[in-house]
């Protein structure tokens, strides 16, 4: 079971290379944190009650529900337009994606760690690689914030990978990223939209100092 | 411990609440926080001198661990000198800065970051954990940058204040390395792990660590050469923190230094040696600069670099008294160091000052435009009179005082010194002499130009004197200039304690400093007095005699030449003419002029800039060089996000690539480092060859350059050739890109790596060598088919040579890989050595001939008839023959690779990979040089000699034989 959901978390990342529409990341960022919350529900077998509410606040209340929120308002309040805008076509993407996904299994293939379950080390790491190409790829700052919380989900997946029990550590580090990342570019795009009538990253390039 | 904490707080809490104060109120704050810290701290100051320490233990954190505070009378010392500079230059800083009341914030944060500083300073003086110590040098390196910047709005400040900033940093990089290294090698962060470090190891390691930190305290201190932040900072910063600058800033410098010298116990008499070089060279350098400069606060900053090798003169005689265990030579040497940085504190600050109301009510520095002040402002310019006295070391004031300690010290150590140690002694008095003697000129040249003669220049603005109230810091600083020269022995009664703690006995008694070396003193302070009464004795002369008397004012007379405008007058540069052409050899500076001609005289100018010619040297040039190269990766840097999460995919990428595939790649290095070194080797050739004949030749990658632009071109086919032609450059290229996988590096096998695959290796070739002579003989051309014919025989003559020699291998190793030969080749005996020299013989031979170069081939010949490889290739163009030219550098480099694994055996890889460069480089060279010595053989003799590199294999072989025990 918690295998098909880890594959089904896979497929959301081939379906983020091809989406088109920005709301279309903001669902498909929902339906991650739908799908960690019963990976972390049949992953851990022994669950005390404060770990099992603070695992809900932070897949189901904050990933899946607050964030994609907070985003939705964001592309409304500034007028961004629906569009994803790739720097690359959506089919090369697709191959990219994949190319991540099959290096991952490579990847995973040389380690040699017996502790490591290794569907959940090609699912995290393919998250983060997928997070980074995201962020590399498309032109709108407001993908970038998405880039980041599919990283932070890759994290959350190989954080699940290494130990059965939740590092209580790790999760806390994961709450403040993305409350850090959300924040300072909500921030960014709040104050920088009613500056710059396009919220392109291509504008942020005026701020390099040579 | 109440005190501490007291200290702490009231720091903190002024930080705090400056912000929110009126600014009439923040002067005020600042002014009691100062105060309040000064005698805090002053307080544990005092007592130490009086011969008590203290220690504190903090708890720190879990990082740093205990923290302990020592409170010795080193630190002592320093911190009263550092509150009595604080606390007069914050009473002047407060006037001063009134000129700005407009700039709340910025005096906000000016307030905040001087209250730090202090703090920090003292901090400084009294920590003995390496990383508070560090976090507390850092407070003072950021919140002297701020107080710096004061004026930040001008370009030029936020310059200096930057170029101070990274200057620092570099200063903190080098204490960061020392205390890492005591704290690696001993597991402890107390400074009093340092000197365990010491004891425990080597003369060497002590010696390193303690040049580790001298650099780092010495880029504080501004010794030359690296005292180039100075006189750019202390002009950019106002008056009063100039001031508090060269003061206080650069002396923790100087206490740094002693207080490694107190740590580290290592050699003290190379330390003193070396200390005394680098001291005399900033005395000499600092005070000859500062002569040329034009900027009254510049030359005041070089002067600072000046004094600063003053007081390591001291340190480094005392050092060398410790050294050879004479007493009085190291007591006399650390007393002298240390009373300079008082009397340097006390001079330089009162000058810096004074220099400040000159800025603040003239608002000009440039001593060309300044003039005749003394009637404008004539208690500055008494006080700068005062200050200068000092400074050039002329008694009845302080500065006298610091210098004839030194110098008894350098008379006394000559009483029984050898050779050495008197050519020293020469030399630093020599020096030390030369020192005061431009000081002099330095500062009659600044007193006088400032306020004597004319003014200059008309301002617009009235000139007027600072208030009383501004100036009586200024008094109190003058006060203590005199008092030190006259009552020299009160305060050297306060130096007891911290020089005996330098020398590390009770050498120096209570009272007074006892022995002959200081008797002088008392007599000095009765002389200064006599003076002193005898100048107020012969003016109460003159006033009694001229009272009846008339006095008359009028124009100077100068012979007659009356009134002279003020712009004829003798002016800065004109006074130190001679001396700057003098040593124009040492000084730099940048003259624009035109001059006056003809009858009429029309419009003339004269201008020049003077530069610091080590700063050109260490900063600039090496500044310049760094910029261009990484100028060529600025295009990385193009602000796109996206790029630098790219490059970010790039760096994890290939970090797991690295780890997961560090075999293949560090077979591939060979591969690597052959196409590397074949980017230079035919060019080191050819500049080589240029070299020796007198020309100064093109850059070294002018060979790939032109290949590059060959591969750029188009391609011209003769009609004759078929399609052998085309394809054989192509072949030629692959056979070596082939016959280079097989190279071994040291340890590490070639990608492609079998039993016998130096015979592939050969055998490779030989397919490239086929084809680029059936591609010769494809063109149907006479010269082409002759110069085949030729390289056809040659190779073939060449070929058994290298098959006996690595024949002869295998049977010395008894493998039959490149791999395994080199491997287990062991060059142990002699002969083995001279095995190893005749086969790297052969196989330069070898590379020779098979590039066709000197003595089988001339490729810079011109006659068709007399070349072979070269007429081979008459008919290639474009891309063909660039495959081919980069076939030759490559084939170069491959056989390079070879003679460089006869000699790296097993050696591990940082240092095979520099041996590697090193062999081919000087390869390069070898055959750059026969090239240019030698002249090319005749045709016929050619065959001989590759027939003679037979023999010598053959020669090798028998060698072989005898090593391996089978010839019987």
């Amino acid at each position: 079971m918690i295998h098909v959901l880890l594959i089904t978390f896979l497929i959301t990342l081939f379906y983020m290379a091809i989406a088109n529409r920005m709301l279309t990341y903001v669902r498909i960022l929902a339906l991650q944190g739908i799908i960690l919350f019963f990976v972390v529900f049949l992953q851990l077998n022994e669950i005390n009650t404060l770990n099992f509410i603070l695992i809900l606040l932070e897949t189901i209340v904050f990933k899946s529900l607050a964030v994609p929120f907070f985003l939705g308002y964001l592309l409304k309040r500034n007028k961004i337009t629906r569009e994803a805008e790739p720097y690359l076509p959506n089919f090369v993407s697709l191959i990219i994606t994949t190319l991540i996904v099959i290096v991952t299994i490579l990847l995973s293939n040389s380690i040699k760690d017996t502790y490591l379950d290794k569907m959940f080390f090609v699912v995290a790491l393919s998250a983060l690689f997928m997070g980074l190409y995201l962020i590399a790829s498309r032109r709108k700052i407001i993908t970038h914030v998405m880039g980041y919380m599919v990283i932070e989900n890759g994290v959350f997946v190989l954080s699940l990978a290494v130990g059965n029990e939740m590092p209580m550590l790790v999760n806390l580090g994961i709450m403040l990223d993305i409350f850090a990342s959300v924040l300072i570019l909500g921030i960014f795009l709040n104050k920088i939209g009613d500056v710059f009538k396009d919220v392109d990253v291509d504008q942020l390039s005026s701020l390099k100092d040579y | 411990m109440n005190i501490i904490i007291a200290f702490i707080v009231i720091t903190l809490t002024a930080v705090f609440t400056i912000p929110f104060l009126k600014s009439k109120w923040k002067s005020a704050i600042l002014f009691t926080v100062i105060l309040l810290n000064a005698l805090l701290s002053g307080y544990f100051a005092v007592q130490t001198l009086l011969g008590y320490s203290f220690e504190f233990l903090l708890p720190g954190s879990l990082v740093t661990g205990m923290v302990p505070l020592r409170i010795d009378a080193l630190s002592g010392w320093f911190m009263l000198i550092i509150n009595f500079v604080f606390v007069t230059g914050v009473t002047y800083g407060i006037f001063y800065l009134k000129t700005y009341p407009y700039q709340k914030n910025n005096i906000s944060l000016h307030a905040i970051a001087f209250i730090l500083l202090h703090a920090a300073l003292i901090g400084v003086c009294v920590i003995q954990n390496s990383i508070v110590f560090l976090i507390s040098w850092e407070i003072v390196a950021l919140s002297a940058f701020l107080v710096v910047i004061f004026e930040h709005e001008k370009v030029s400040i936020i310059q200096a204040g930057i170029n101070y900033l990274i200057q620092s940093h570099v200063c903190i990089v080098f204490l960061m390395i020392g205390f890492i290294w005591v704290a690696h090698k001993t597991g402890s962060y107390d400074f009093a792990a340092i000197t365990t470090y010491a004891t425990n190891h080597n003369e060497t390691g002590a010696l390193l660590l303690f040049i580790c930190f001298f650099v780092g305290f010495a880029i504080k201190a501004g010794f030359v050469p690296f005292h180039t932040w100075l006189p750019y900072a202390h002009p950019a910063a106002p008056s009063h923190i100039s001031g508090i600058m060269s003061g206080v800033i650069i002396k923790i410098g100087v206490f740094g230094i002693l207080r490694m010298i107190l740590l580290i116990k290592t050699d003290y008499l190379v330390l003193g040696y070396f200390i005394l070089l680098i001291s005399l060279l900033s005395g000499i350098y600092g005070v000859m600069l500062a002569i040329i400069q034009h900027n009254l606060k510049r030359l005041l900053a070089y002067h600072s670099i000046e004094n600063i090798g003053i007081i390591g003169i001291g340190i480094g005689i005392g050092c060398i008294g410790l050294g050879t265990n004479n007493n009085v030579l190291a007591s006399l040497g650390f007393a002298g160091a240390m009373l300079h940085v008082l009397n340097h504190a006390l001079f330089k600050s009162l000058l810096f000052y004074t220099a400040g109301n000159i800025s603040q009510y003239v608002h000009n520095l440039n001593l060309e435009s300044l003039g005749g002040l003394i009637r404008k402002m004539p208690q500055t310019a008494t006080l700068f009179l005062i200050a200068s006295i000092a400074i050039c070391g002329i008694p009845p004031f302080n500065g006298f005082i610091s210098e004839f300690i030194i110098y008894i010290g350098l008379y006394n150590w000559l009483q029984n010194a050898t050779l050495v140690p008197l050519i020293t002694i020469i030399f630093t008095v020599l020096g030390f002499v030369m020192i005061g003697g431009l000081a002099i000129l330095c500062f009659t040249k600044a007193f006088g130009i400032v306020f004597l003669g004319d003014p200059r220049y008309e301002f617009k603005h009235e000139i007027k004197e600072a208030p009383f109230i501004q100036l009586l810091p200024l008094y109190l600083i003058a006060l203590f200039i005199l008092f030190i020269g006259l009552f020299p022995k009160m305060f050297l009664a306060l130096l007891i304690e911290p020089v005996n703690l330098l020398t590390g006995n009770e050498f120096v008694t209570s009272g007074t400093f006892q022995g002959r070396a200081f008797d002088a003193l008392q007599t000095i302070s009765w002389a200064g007095w006599g003076f002193i009464l005898l100048v107020i004795l012969i003016l109460l002369l003159r006033k009694l005699i001229m009272y009846k008397r008339t006095t008359g004012f009028g124009p100077t007379w100068a012979c007659g030449y009356i009134a002279p405008s003020p712009r004829q007058q003798y002016t800065a540069g004109s006074f130190v003419r001679s001396y700057s052409k003098l040593f124009s050899s040492v000084l730099l500076s940048f003259r624009s002029e035109k001059e006056i001609r003809g009858t009429f005289p029309t419009e003339g100018h004269y201008e020049s800039h003077p530069y610091d010619k080590i700063e050109e040297w260490l900063i600039d040039n090496p500044l310049r060089a760094y910029r261009s190269i990484m100028g060529k990766f600025i295009f990385l840097q193009n602000g796109k996000l996206q790029f630098y999460i790219l490059y970010g995919i790039i760096f994890i990428v290939s970090v797991i690539c690295i780890t997961l595939f560090y075999e293949k790649i560090i077979a591939m290095l060979s591969l690597l480092l052959i196409v590397i070194a074949a980017f230079f080797f035919t060019g080191i050739i050819i500049r080589v060859k240029s070299i020796a004949s007198g020309r100064k030749g093109p850059g070294i990658l002018q060979p790939i350059m032109d290949v590059t632009r060959l591969f750029k071109k188009g391609v011209v086919y003769s009609q004759t050739t078929s399609y052998i032609f085309k394809i054989a450059p192509a072949i030629y290229f692959s056979s070596v890109a082939i016959a280079m996988l097989v190279i071994p590096f040291g340890q590490s096998k070639g990608l492609i790596s079998f039993n016998g695959d130096f015979i592939f290796f050969v055998y490779i070739l030989a397919l490239g060598k086929f084809f680029s002579i059936i591609s010769a003989m494809d063109t149907g051309s006479s010269f082409e088919g002759m110069g085949a014919s030729r390289e056809a025989l040659y190779s073939m003559f060449a070929e058994p040579a290298f098959f006996i020699l690595m024949g002869s291998l295998a049977l010395l190793t008894g493998y039959s890989s490149f791999h395994d030969i080199f491997a287990a080749l062991h060059l142990g005996s002699y002969i083995s050595y001279a095995l190893a020299i005749l086969c790297s013989f052969v196989l330069i031979m070898i590379a020779t001939i098979e590039n066709s170069r000197m003595p089988i081939d001339d490729p810079k010949t011109h006659l068709e008839l007399t070349m072979i490889h070269e007429v081979m290739i008459l008919d290639n163009s474009g891309f063909d023959l660039g495959l081919i030219l980069s076939t030759g550098y490559l084939k170069f480099t491959v056989y390079g690779a070879l003679i460089v694994n006869l000699f790296i055996g097993s050696v591990s890889y940082e240092y095979a990979i520099p041996l590697f460069f090193v062999i081919q480089f000087i390869m390069a060279v070898l055959i750059g040089l026969l090239e240019s010595f030698m002249a090319r053989f005749r045709m016929s003799h050619n065959p001989q000699f590759i027939f003679a590199l037979t023999s010598v294999s053959l020669l090798i072989f028998f060698g072989a034989l005898l090593i391996s025990g089978k010839f019987v």
